[in-house]
């Protein structure tokens, strides 16, 4: 998996399923909402992925995988939207930690900080070659 | 020419209104404007916001009401903790880990002369010892200092009026003479700090609902292929601007206004089909009014402090009545207090209850048992909107009612506002006070208004108004970043 713009990652079909991981600090929950993963072509939105999340038992972690798009051969775009939400007393360093892990052990992260109103997004966007 | 400047106007009006919308933004774009080097993670967050000025486009009856829920400011300050004497009804949270009111006779004259008054949690004190971890204690945060001590505070009280001072210590004070009491107070119960699943345990309909509303909300797709074409510019433009070699030169007004002006440019011929812009506006609105109610259903959640007060009167400098002769001191008294504080979940009324009771330490001849007096009050406080870089004002009213039993023997009975009550009998009192925030609720102006039916309280008229100051210095430990 490479980092090639901001928030935008290149993989090979081999490094899916994606392990994706948002982690809230200095909040006292996790409020982080993950949209479905769109799958398209040159524009063009071939199918929706629906994610399996899972919270972690302290409910302060989410993780769910993208997998490889099932009938739709690479090269795909699959993009994402995972929404943010914050408490109106949250601290100013309060933020969503969003680590990604491929299949062969890659690791890329970005995080998500208190917006002036919510939710704070982040778009995720996978080139699968 | 007529034509073309309707036309003209017609054509800029959206573009004028999105420019507004950027408040927005205003958050990212001053954390970006106060960056010196280029953070891809400031420019993307300014990016993957885009869609929000696109859709509050002005016109819509439902903008206003989703601009309404932006923050003010971020609270880098903890609450409102330290309670000053203004108050009829005392607050149920001590400060997290360190408070100090001074409290004297400004405007009314102070029966026990000027007290300071030390708050210390102390374990939110060896907390914050610890690096990097004072600001999160401060804040109260469960994860920064997790052990029940937490709960527990102390403050002891030092009337700087007393004892005798030798000449030779003309600047310093006689600590040992001027210790007053001391006060424990834990807090029993407190689920407005619950986090992890407590917190979805503690909060379930409302977290469940909002959380039904934000899903719905980001499975909408939000951007159309003009919005992908502007974030894609705003990527680029604010890469090259930030990049550009007198960046770290400029100041930050500077920058803010270049930012803004890539911003201008890039949604400036962004249009959204109105049945796109409706739906995303109603889901977008449906998720912050759960969210609203989630947060109020936090911040309106029961908390329960139980206290214990040890006082140590003065040495009587007269007779008090039969009971204590000039030169002998009084017996210490003991109070037990429960502060109970719910809020209604649909609104920003708080609801605070006090009892305690008070007894003396040893009975002596001519005192008719150890009871005191019993004291029982109540306040509503409605907490209103933020005012940016100070906080909340809180504007509450409070009923007081205080049975003294008997004479209070050297400690004045304290109702509120640093008014003593030494006459027996009943006793009824309302308060109305508009409590000011100021310096991120580091400090708080309260000015009040009181009735007693007690004319003795008030030294010169039963009708008068008071101004204190009282400091958190929670806020001390909070960094500003």
């Amino acid at each position: 998996m490479k980092t090639v713009g901001l928030r935008t990652y290149s993989v090979t079909t081999a490094e899916l399923p994606l392990e994706i991981e948002v982690t809230a600090f200095r909040l006292p929950v996790n409020r982080a909402i993950v949209g479905h993963p769109r799958v398209s072509r040159g524009g063009v939105l071939l199918e929706r992925l629906v994610p399996d999340v899972v919270d972690d038992p302290a409910n302060v972690a989410i993780r769910y995988q993208i997998p490889l798009p099932a009938g739709t051969p690479a090269p795909v775009d699959i993009t994402q939207t995972i929404d943010c939400w914050f408490a109106d007393n949250a601290p100013a360093e309060a933020r969503y930690q969003i680590l990604i892990r491929s299949k062969n052990g890659d690791q890329a992260s970005t995080s998500v900080r208190v917006p002036t109103l919510n939710p704070g997004a982040a778009n995720l966007a996978f080139r699968v070659a | 020419m007529k034509t073309l400047l309707i036309l003209l106007c017609l054509t800029l009006s959206p573009v004028l209104a999105r420019a507004q919308q950027f408040s927005v933004l205003s958050i990212e774009i001053g954390r970006l404007a106060r960056s010196p080097d280029v953070d891809p993670d400031l420019i993307v967050e300014i990016r993957d916001n885009l869609w929000k000025v696109v859709y509050l486009s002005a016109g819509q009856a439902e903008v206003a009401e989703i601009l309404s829920f932006r923050r003010a400011d971020i609270q880098a300050g903890a609450g409102s903790g330290a309670s000053g004497t203004t108050s009829a009804v005392l607050n149920p949270l001590l400060p997290a880990i360190f408070g100090v009111a001074f409290e004297d006779g400004a405007i009314t004259r102070s029966v026990s002369g000027s007290t300071i008054s030390l708050k210390v949690a102390p374990a939110g004190l060896i907390c914050a010892a610890r690096p990097l971890a004072a600001a999160a204690v401060a804040r109260r945060d469960e994860e920064a200092c997790r052990t029940f001590w937490r709960r527990v505070g102390i403050s002891a009280a030092f009337d700087t009026k007393r004892g005798e001072k030798s000449p030779k210590l003309e600047d310093l004070q006689t600590l040992n003479n001027q210790f007053a009491g001391v006060t424990v107070r834990t807090e029993v119960l407190n689920r407005r700090t619950a986090s992890g699943k407590r917190y979805v345990q503690t909060f379930q309909n409302e977290f469940m609902a909002w959380k039904e509303k934000a899903t719905a909300f980001a499975n909408i797709e939000r951007d159309t292929p003009e919005i992908a074409q502007a974030k894609t510019l705003v990527e680029e433009r604010l890469l090259a601007v930030m990049k550009a070699p007198d960046w770290k030169g400029k100041p930050v007004d500077k920058r803010t206004e270049e930012i803004k002006a890539v911003l201008k440019t890039a949604v400036a011929q962004v249009t959204v089909p109105d049945t796109q812009a409706t739906a995303v506006r109603d889901a977008w609105l449906d998720a912050l009014r759960a969210d609203r109610a989630l947060q109020n259903a936090v911040a309106n959640a029961p908390v329960l402090t139980a206290e214990y007060a040890f006082e140590r009167p003065d040495v009587a400098t007269e007779p008090l009545g039969d009971v204590v002769a000039e030169g002998v001191r009084p017996p210490s008294l003991h109070t037990a207090r429960a502060i109970y504080a719910q809020g209604l979940t649909t609104t920003s009324l708080d609801f605070t209850a006090n009892a305690s009771l008070s007894w003396f330490d040893d009975v002596r001849p001519g005192m008719s048992g150890s009871f005191r007096d019993f004291k029982l009050g109540v306040a509503g406080t409605f907490r209103l909107r933020d005012l940016a870089n100070y906080g909340a004002p809180a504007l509450s009213f409070a009923a007081l009612y205080v049975y003294l039993h008997q004479e209070p023997l050297g400690l004045g009975l304290m109702a509120f506002n640093d008014a003593s009550i030494n006459k027996p009998g009943h006793i009824g009192v309302f308060q109305a006070k508009l409590e000011l925030p100021t310096a991120k609720n580091a400090m708080r102006i309260p000015l009040s208004f009181t009735y007693s039916n007690r004319t003795e309280l008030i030294n010169e008229t039963d009708v008068r108004g008071q101004i204190g100051i009282s400091f958190n210095l929670d806020a001390l430990f909070v960094d500003g970043k």
